[in-house]
This record gives structure tokens, C-alpha cells and sequence, in this order.
């Protein structure tokens, strides 16, 4: 079947327009703070337009990017002075990093930086199903996962949450 | 609610413009691959690679050998404290170890450290309890000597970790020390059950072979309750008759079974097949229950190994001497243990177990 590449059809800026929030806000959500956001953000970028995929269609279009911000993201985690030598100033100092921006206060930091505080896997689904409003097996699609895993990863995220939280998810 | 609060909260987060001009650019940069050489003078590069030769073996000597750490430590620390930094934390294939808590008391030292997922690892490989398969070091480089230990604790579903505890006992109070903790192999599934073993169908004149037995125990001390040791040769390895009544296949390799029940000469004898161990631990504990509960454990057990299709595979016969009449009134049980999801990796933390500072 011939592929189509919507981009043929629409302007690059506003591809960018459209996509620059849901790349944002994911890879805020998975590292540590603003400026690596930033870098994340330009890099998903950079390869949209340098490798030129052609989509069949806009959500197929929107599941590339989500994967390749959660890989661009774990690429940054895995990078080696990170991952093996932690020394005690730069562990203390992470839990700084976490937190929500400076401008914002109150109770809204708070929830960021609770669901910061969970792991990986937990934050990205929580992430796409409560913010992005996909579906599990669109999640499942886009993270290359089991529908069963990523409920499963929903489930014990809203457990955890709930018990931060002190609330019903 | 939580959905409208989270995305209220994340909608405040402004999103930076990008330069799209910018963006082409690099995306260009990338796409020609343009690549930077460099040359190394003939001259330099054997004096460059004694230097490096010199800068990377003493560490590693100074990390391997604690002894050596303790020299350089005792007239350079400075440069000690940069050959063996604290790390209190390590990640690989996926999986992080990590240092949670340290509690110094006089001469004990306790340490709790965790295994978790990795950040940005889509695996689901901590999901319960992990068993270490006696594939860690405990390195000591402080002065003093120590004993140690180190045991799983718990698996803490919510917060995703399985925690393990070491003890480290010191023949005087910690002053100044540090400790590495080393572990290459994990077992990540861990999984118990206890079953019924059927009692209904038992043997009296089981089909029989000649085996070394390579381990012996139980609470039962004097063998010659137990018709089965045929003869040692050296007070150590006992030849022993053991029941032959499955084939030795290759589907004995990775499983746990019972491989055959009998009761003779007044003794029910049950034998297990454990499978190749070299990357699982699996075992039966049997033991026997009456209708009071009363358990009865059993009185003696041997183990040899046989070889299937090159690899060495593990049998245990284990014995219960027992009255007819009383087996009667007991049912048999074996805790099924089953850990394997064997990981090999390369984990380990330094600690500083600094007294004065705790």
C-alpha cells in the first residue's frame, strides 16, 4: 500500500504548532527539569525532520513522536555519568531537581513532583492516559508494550498515587 | 479530581517556541555526517599509553585488592578518596542497586540497599522477591576486620523494590572505612507453592541403583537406621541405593518433580529431581502433616548429581521412617521453590561507613 507523507501536505511549522505541547509536557514528565525538556523537545524535532517518515495517517503520526520523545528520554537516562557514578552532593541535589518549575506554586507543584516521584514506567502511563487521554492500547501501541502491561502499570500507578495523594485517581 | 488537577498543573507549563531554521540545520548537519579526525604523533603515543597504563592499572589494583587500597589510603588519601569514590548507586541491564539507609553502632554496621527497574526501562523485571545466588562480595577497605552477611528483606509492591539487608560485624568500632558491595548474578522470579503430594499409589519394591551420594543431612545422625547406605570409602562419600524409576531426559533439565515415591523396609522414601542449577535454584522441601496439624520433617535426605546431555542436574532422596501404621494418619507436603529469571550483570556501590559522621 502506498504511504501517504501528510507532510507533503502540511506546512512544517505547523506539524510543530501542533505537536510541540504533547512532546513538551511528555518529556517534562519523564526527566528531571526544564532545560532537559528543552533539549529533548528539539531533539524529537531534529530527527522529524531529518529522518522524514511517512505516516498513514495522524494518529500514526502522533504514535512516532510519542516514541521517539520516550526514547530521547531514556537515551538521557541511560547516559553513562549519570548512570553509574552517583556521588552524595549530586543524589541530594536531584531531589531539588525534581521539582515543579519556579513559577509555579502551591498545590499544582505538588502534584508535579508527586507524580515525578514515581518510577518510569509508572509516570509514562500516567502521563499519556490522564494528560494525552489516549486509550491502553493506543499507549501500548506507542510504547511497543502488552495492553495487559500497561494496565498493569496503570493499576499499581494509581495505588501508589492514591497513597501519596491521599485521594482517589 | 486528579485528571482535571494534573492536566490544570501541566497546562501552566509554558512550552518553549522552537526555531525552525535552527532545527533544519542541525537536521542537515546530521544527515551529511560530517566527522572530525584526529592524528596521534608516533612519538607521543608511547609515552602516552605508559602514562595511561600506569593511571589505569593502580586504581584498578587499589579497587581488586583492598590491601592495596589501604597503602595508598595511609600516605596519599586524597588520592585514595578518588580511586574508591562513594557510589551509592548502580545501574545495569536495566536494573538499579541503590544504597537506601546506613545505621552505625558501635561495631555493628547495618546497611539496607534495594533493587529496583531503572529509570527509562520499559522491563518489568523487579516484580517480586530476588534472590542474590550467592553472587556477591562484601569488600572491606577499612582497617579494621569484619564479618558480614547480607539477606533479602522484602518486596515493597508500591514502591516497586526488593530490599536486602547487610550485617557487618567489626572486631572493634568503626572508625574510618569504606565497603564495596559486588553482586553479578540475580534470580528475579521467586515463586513458593505448596502441594499435596498423592500418597495413595506407593511403591513397596521400587526398581533401584548404586549412586555417590555428594551430601548427607537431617536430624537423624546414625545411618545405620537407614538401609539404604550401601558403603563409603573414605568416611566422606557414601555409595548409596537410591530409586531408579524415571529416565534420565532432557526434560529433567529445567524442571522440579517428583521422581519417585515408595514405601520400604519401614521407610517412605521420596526422591526429587532439581534440574540443572547453573542458573536457577529449585528445591522440595517435604515434610508431613496430620489431621491435628502435627508436621513431622523428615529424618534424612541424600543428594548426587547425574549428567543429561553434558549438563549436571541434581537429585535429592529424601526418607521418613515411619510405621505403616502411622503413615496412615499423616499426608505428605513439599514447598515448591522455583527461583529463577537468571540476569548476570555488573552491580556494585562503595559506601563510606565514616562513625564520626553517622
Amino acid at each position: 500500500m502506498q504511504k501517504k507523507s501528510w507532510r507533503a501536505d502540511d506546512s512544517l511549522k505547523e506539524k510543530i504548532k501542533l505537536y510541540s505541547p504533547m512532546v513538551y509536557h511528555l518529556a517534562y514528565s519523564l526527566v528531571k527539569n526544564r532545560a532537559d525538556a528543552d533539549d529533548i523537545h528539539q531533539e524529537v524535532f531534529i530527527k522529524y525532520i531529518s529522518k522524514s517518515p511517512c505516516f498513514e495517517s495522524a494518529e500514526h503520526e502522533k504514535a512516532w513522536l510519542i516514541k521517539v520523545t520516550t526514547n530521547q528520554c531514556k537515551n538521557w537516562w541511560k547516559a553513562a555519568w549519570r548512570q553509574k557514578i552517583v556521588s552524595l552532593s549530586e543524589y541530594e541535589e536531584e531531589g531539588r531537581e525534581l521539582a515543579a518549575p519556579q513559577d509555579m506554586h502551591g498545590e499544582e507543584a505538588g502534584l508535579i513532583d508527586k507524580v515525578k516521584s514515581l518510577s518510569w514506567k509508572y509516570r509514562v502511563v500516567i502521563h499519556l492516559y490522564y494528560y494525552e487521554e489516549l486509550s491502553v492500547e493506543e499507549i501500548a501501541k506507542s510504547l511497543e508494550l502488552k495492553a495487559s502491561t500497561v494496565r498493569t502499570h496503570l493499576t499499581r500507578a494509581r495505588r501508589k498515587l492514591s497513597e501519596l495523594l491521599k485521594e482517589e485517581v | 479530581m486528579f485528571q482535571d488537577e494534573y492536566k490544570k498543573a501541566y497546562n501552566k507549563i509554558e512550552v518553549p517556541q522552537l526555531n525552525i531554521n535552527e532545527l533544519r540545520m542541525q537536521a542537515e548537519e546530521r544527515s551529511a555526517g560530517k566527522k572530525v579526525f584526529r592524528s596521534i604523533r608516533l612519538i607521543a603515543a608511547p609515552v602516552l599509553s605508559l602514562c595511561l597504563i600506569c593511571v589505569l592499572i593502580v586504581p584498578v589494583m587499589a579497587r581488586e585488592f583492598p590491601a592495596v587500597y589501604r597503602v595508598i589510603q595511609k600516605y596519599a588519601p586524597a588520592l585514595a578518596a578518588n580511586i574508591l569514590p562513594e557510589e551509592i548507586q548502580s545501574t545495569n541491564k536495566d536494573i538499579t542497586l541503590q544504597m537506601e539507609a546506613v545505621n552505625i553502632k558501635d561495631s555493628n554496621a547495618e546497611i539496607i540497599l534495594s533493587f529496583r527497574d531503572a529509570e527509562g526501562s520499559a522491563k518489568d523485571l523487579i516484580k517480586g522477591k530476588v534472590d542474590l545466588y550467592d553472587s556477591y562480595r562484601i569488600r572491606n577497605y577499612g582497617e579494621t576486620s569484619v564479618i558480614s552477611g547480607c539477606s533479602f528483606l522484602e518486596y515493597d509492591p508500591i514502591e516497586d523494590k526488593a530490599y536486602f539487608q547487610i550485617m557487618i560485624t567489626s572486631d572493634k568500632d568503626f572508625p574510618k572505612g569504606k565497603v564495596k558491595f559486588e553482586v553479578d548474578q540475580l534470580l528475579t522470579s521467586c515463586v513458593e507453592e505448596e502441594r499435596l503430594i498423592d500418597l495413595t499409589e506407593l511403591s513397596n519394591n521400587p526398581k533401584e541403583k548404586l549412586v555417590e551420594a555428594n551430601g548427607v543431612g537431617g536430624i537423624l545422625t546414625d545411618r545405620s537406621r537407614i538401609p539404604f547406605f550401601v558403603g563409603s570409602a573414605d568416611g566422606h562419600r557414601y555409595t548409596v541405593r537410591v530409586m531408579n524409576e524415571v529416565a534420565l531426559q532432557e526434560e529433567l533439565l529445567d524442571d522440579l518433580r517428583i521422581t519417585g515415591i515408595a514405601y520400604d523396609e519401614g521407610i517412605l522414601r521420596v526422591q526429587q529431581c532439581r534440574g540443572n542449577l547453573e542458573n536457577a535454584d529449585r528445591h522440595i522441601s517435604l515434610y508431613m502433616k496430620d489431621v491435628n496439624e502435627n508436621e513431622r520433617i523428615p529424618d534424612m535426605s541424600v543428594g548426587w548429581k547425574e549428567e543429561i546431555q553434558g549438563q549436571e542436574v541434581l537429585f535429592d532422596e529424601t526418607w521418613f521412617l515411619i510405621s505403616e501404621e502411622e503413615l496412615r494418619q499423616y499426608e505428605l507436603y513439599g514447598m515448591f521453590y522455583v527461583t529463577d529469571g537468571s540476569l548476570k550483570g555488573d552491580w556494585e556501590i562503595v559506601l563510606s561507613l565514616d562513625n564520626t559522621q553517622k
